[in-house]
């Protein structure tokens, strides 16, 4: 465990250092908002580094006898062709490193699968081709599609810095606080996914699934449908607005007045 | 090629067309495999290079988004069932019955039906280019609900998919009847080549996978036509149900298309460092303990369809378990390299390039495994990129290396050798430009299947589509090779390589038209 | 030709694998949902009734959070809601909620409603002791409906769950078979 603990250490050392370079962040996986989201970030930069140190022996050891161990070089060729220590090493460390690997992720795990104590519960459903979200327990409910103009997508505009991953109604939520998502479909398969979160559930039609998530900091965070699901599934995109508690409050109380008031309520 | 093989045979057969129709001999079906091949892989590139092109800006320029989904579709179906089965099926019937030192495979009219049920298989899915409600789009995993909304293409993609499967499953008794029954006294099984052990183990893999893929596809077309509900959740069925399915043939599929792979680069790596293969015994027991493997992994590609915690874990586990044995294998092949006396001819490079690349694929594979992290991976080009670089310089690298390795063999002429170099090079660079930048898209948040990105995408796109026509372009010298390889060129000896060995090397190049009628004496 | 008859023997043990194979693809359906009722996989809860007798006695003391939510595939014929969003409430007793439908249209609907639950884990304790998904629904045009449905959860539900959901989705029949 101490072992991996400092692998840690190091892995956070190299991302802090990394991050200085320009363009990396184009380059490498989002760290995201919130704690889960940081920890799934920290298992990606882990298992890369020991993929690359296995690497770096692998073909290291595979390019100095490239280099070395060539005819040209007048050597003659070794004739051994099995050794039963070296074999059972190389069966006993890679078990051992995948060991060190698996128990972070599967607390992490463990963790993305606690949706305790939620205090919002947000529904979504996907449709050929947009995203609906309800607020259960209060009436608000929506729809949420593309924005982007089709000019711009067949060539005839410039296109916006938002090109593709923008919606006509953002998803509202505060931050601090948990949030719990029920996902289900309409039609097809869908994914729900916003990698700033580290959320990403199918949405199948009869089916529900559930997250949660606790964001850290307020902000805009843009996200895809990331299962196939026809003709415009490149055009639903997500985007979520996460803002203090109080702002939440304010536009839930809003939108609530809009609603009820074009709503007929179910009589009971 | 007919008229090289027509000098070394002396029995009487049809002669033209009706020749290649009528032939039972295992070279000729195996040469009509690796020309269907072919002809596939040019169709299949030009299927991914419309792809390429839409995708080398964002916007939509050059076709519809659902015909863009047919594409990608359709790609992978003829590469997967159209290229890397029916190349590797081409190289068993050619050398497996020659490494093994029989006549000719075990079931030989079967063989010829094992071919002949492809052109037929894949000019019914090609044709559904042309129907009403275009060709299959809902991806070649053929998910419900997605898949059941195919127009008049669905049954001719169930129908075709049900031919490729009977013709794998034909060719792959074939192929464990002949390594059963027909080896020269003497052949035991631990002194086979490499290359019959892996191809064993694939043939078993492909008898127990595909007709599960067929009870499946089976399933969806009923679903669509006569009202089942397997996986309507309506009628009581569930859609993740057919992902089980799917994947439960699916990940031993994955190892279909590359264990023979294993086996190609496992001949030819001792061979240039003409010094034996480091580890037989473990390379047998690594490739059987893989294909067990393959068969408790398949939730590995469903991690986001919300399994309880304990499958998660589980699925997890049993992943990375596949990295012990696979790792074996690059450590033995770097070590039959090591001390040996190495020179680089093609095919040498090509498995140099695979090894390599396939690595790099194995890492991104690992990663893959990881659940948590995996959610972030899903369905993203980092996926795209993984299963290229495992598919592309993994199982397409070592058929390419097969090919050189084999080709004065089959022809008893040398491939120019320069050319095949430049074809290596120009290969190996455009690959990498294609596919490595698709490792950075897909973190970045770059979805797959997509006809059209945002603008942070922007970049690595157009190189990797620069990447991909310059791939296309390199093919072209590949064909030209081979073709004129054939024609003619400098005679090769029967050893061809200085470090040759094996069965296959004492016979004359080109071999004649029956391998082994005395059978040989194994030492 | 001693070789031919070993060939013709091995291909016939082959080609036996290869049909076991395909049976056993569709043996994956029953023992999907075997597995799914065990386990609870998938979420999908049994579509059978539960006797009340047994859910009686065996209070637990422990309080639950159980949410009701609905889908409904034609969202513009049908409006089909919970009563009520949450209960709390002890693990073997019996409670009683009901859903409400409103045919919003001048045609009959017909369909039935398909039950899931989340966590996965807590379908299979979650028992229906009276439910409208049992059985088809006829919505008359412009009728509203009171869907009752009386349920207990296992008092033996690990601990850790704390909030169950469950959501009805509605589903017409339009050209699906009628399933029993």
């Amino acid at each position: 465990m101490f072992l991996i603990k400092n692998l840690f250490l190091f892995i956070s050392l190299m991302t802090t250092f990394s991050l200085a370079n320009a363009g990396w962040l184009d380059l490498n996986m989002t760290e995201g908002v919130t704690d889960i989201s940081q920890e799934v970030f920290g298992l990606h930069m882990l298992i890369l580094w020991i993929c690359v140190v296995i690497g770096v022996i692998v073909f290291g050891a595979m390019f100095w006898s490239i280099l070395m161990h060539r005819k040209s070089k007048g050597v003659t060729p070794a004739t051994f062709h099995e050794s039963t220590s070296l074999e059972f090493l190389w069966t006993i460390v890679p078990f051992v490193i995948l060991i060190g690997m698996a128990v972070p992720a599967t607390k992490t795990l463990i963790k993305m699968y606690d949706h305790s104590d939620s205090e919002i519960h947000i529904k979504i459903t996907g449709y050929q081709w947009l995203w609906q979200y309800e607020y259960l327990n209060t009436d608000v409910s929506f729809y949420s599609k593309l924005s982007t103009p089709y000019n711009e997508i067949y060539n005839k505009e410039t296109k916006n810095v938002n090109y593709l991953q923008e919606v006509d109604k953002q998803l509202i939520v505060p931050i601090n606080k948990k949030i719990r998502f029920l996902l289900t479909s309409n039609d097809v398969l869908h994914a729900w996914w916003v990698p700033d979160l580290a959320l990403k559930k199918d949405a199948i039609p009869g089916y529900i699934n559930e997250m949660s998530v606790v964001i850290n900091e307020p902000g805009i965070y843009r996200g895809r449908c990331a299962e196939l699901c026809g003709r415009h599934h490149g055009f639903m995109p997500i985007v979520i607005k996460a803002v203090e508690e109080k702002e939440y409050e304010e536009w839930l109380a809003n939108a609530n007045k809009v609603k009820s008031s074009d709503v007929a309520k179910i009589n009971k | 090629m007919s008229s090289v093989v027509k000098d070394t045979h002396h029995d009487e057969h049809p002669s033209g067309i009706m020749r290649w129709i009528t032939t039972t001999n295992h070279k000729d079906i195996g040469t009509l495999y690796l020309w269907f091949a072919m002809i596939m892989f040019f169709i299949g590139g030009l299927m991914a290079l419309v792809i390429r092109s839409e995708l080398f800006q964002p916007g939509l320029q050059f076709v519809d988004p659902q015909f863009f989904n047919s594409m990608t579709t359709m790609h992978a179906l003829v590469m997967i069932f159209g290229v890397v089965m029916p190349a590797f099926t081409g190289l068993a019937n050619w050398m497996i019955p020659i490494m093994v030192g029989g006549p000719d495979m075990a079931l030989p009219r079967m063989n010829n039906w094992s071919f002949w049920i492809m052109p037929f298989a894949f000019s019914m899915l090609l044709s559904t280019l042309w129907m009403d409600g275009g060709a299959p789009a809902g991806g070649w995993t053929l998910y419900p609900p997605l898949s059941l909304q195919t127009g008049d293409a669905f049954p001719f993609l169930i129908f075709a998919i049900h031919f490729m499967g009977l013709s794998s499953i034909m060719g792959a008794i074939n192929i464990v009847a002949t390594i059963l029954n027909m080896r020269a006294p003497g052949m035991t099984l631990m002194k086979m080549p490499l290359f019959v052990w892996t191809w064993l183990i694939t043939a078993f893999l492909l008898i127990a996978v595909m007709p599960v893929l067929a009870g499946g596809v089976t399933m969806l077309l009923t679903d669509k036509y006569f009202g089942t509900s397997f996986f309507n959740a309506a009628g009581g069925g569930d859609p993740v149900m057919f992902q089980h399915i799917f994947w439960f043939f699916g990940h031993p599929e994955v190892y279909i298309l590359i264990l023979p792979s294993f086996g190609v680069v496992s001949a030819i790596i001792p061979t240039f460092a003409r010094k034996p293969l480091f580890g037989y015994a473990s390379m047998v027991y690594a490739t059987a303990s893989i294909a067990f493997l393959s068969f408790i992994v398949w939730a590995h590609h469903m991690f986001t369809v919300g399994m309880p915690l304990a499958g998660e874990v589980f699925f997890m586990f049993a992943t990375m378990l596949i990295a012990v044995p696979t790792g074996v294998k690059v450590f033995n092949w770097v070590t039959t390299m090591w001390k040996g006396a190495m020179t680089f001819e093609t095919p040498m490079l090509f498995a140099i390039g695979f090894i390599v690349m396939f690595t790099i694929g194995g890492f991104s594979g690992l990663m893959l495994a990881i659940t948590p992290a995996d959610f972030q991976y899903h369905d993203t080009y980092f996926v795209v990129a993984h299963f290229h670089y495992v598919l592309v310089p993994g199982s397409i690298f070592a058929i390419m290396a097969a090919c050189y390795f084999w080709l004065p063999k089959w022809t008893g002429n040398m491939y120019p050798e320069t050319l095949g170099k430049v074809h290596f090079w120009l290969s190996t660079f455009f690959v990498n430009l294609t596919f490595f930048p698709m490792h950075f898209v897909g973190l970045a948040g770059m979805p797959r299947r997509i006809p059209d990105y945002s603008l942070q995408f922007a970049d690595y796109n157009m190189i990797a589509s620069i990447g991909a026509f310059g791939f296309g372009f390199a093919q072209i010298i590949f064909l030209y090779i081979i073709i004129k390889t054939i024609k003619g060129g400098s005679k090769a000896t029967d050893q061809v390589w200085e470090g040759a060995e094996g069965l296959e090397w004492t016979l004359p190049s080109p071999p004649p038209y029956h391998s082994f009628s005395t059978p040989p004496v194994i030492k | 030709m001693k070789e031919k008859k070993l060939n013709i023997k091995t291909a016939k043990k082959l080609i036996f694998i290869c049909f076991s194979m395909f049976l056993f693809s569709f043996a994956l359906i029953p023992l999907y949902n075997v597995i799914c009722d065990v386990t609870g996989l998938n979420g999908n809860t049994s579509n059978l009734k539960e006797k009340v007798e047994a859910y009686k006695e065996n209070v637990s003391s422990e309080k639950l959070n159980i949410q009701f939510i609905s889908h409904q595939s034609n969202d513009n014929k049908l409006l089909f809601k919970p009563s009520e969003f949450e209960m709390i409430i002890s693990p073997g007793k019996v409670y009683s909620t009901m859903y409400v439908a409103t045919n919003k249209t001048n045609t009959t609907i017909v369909g039935q409603a398909v039950p899931s639950v989340s966590p996965n884990e807590a379908s299979k304790y979650l028992k229906k002791i009276e439910c409208f998904c049992f059985e088809e629904q006829t919505f008359k045009p412009g009728e509203v409906v009171k869907l009752p449905l009386y349920f207990a959860i296992d008092e033996k539900l690990p601990n850790r769950i704390k909030t169950v959901t469950l959501s009805y989705s509605f589903f017409e029949f339009v050209n699906v078979s009628k399933k029993n």
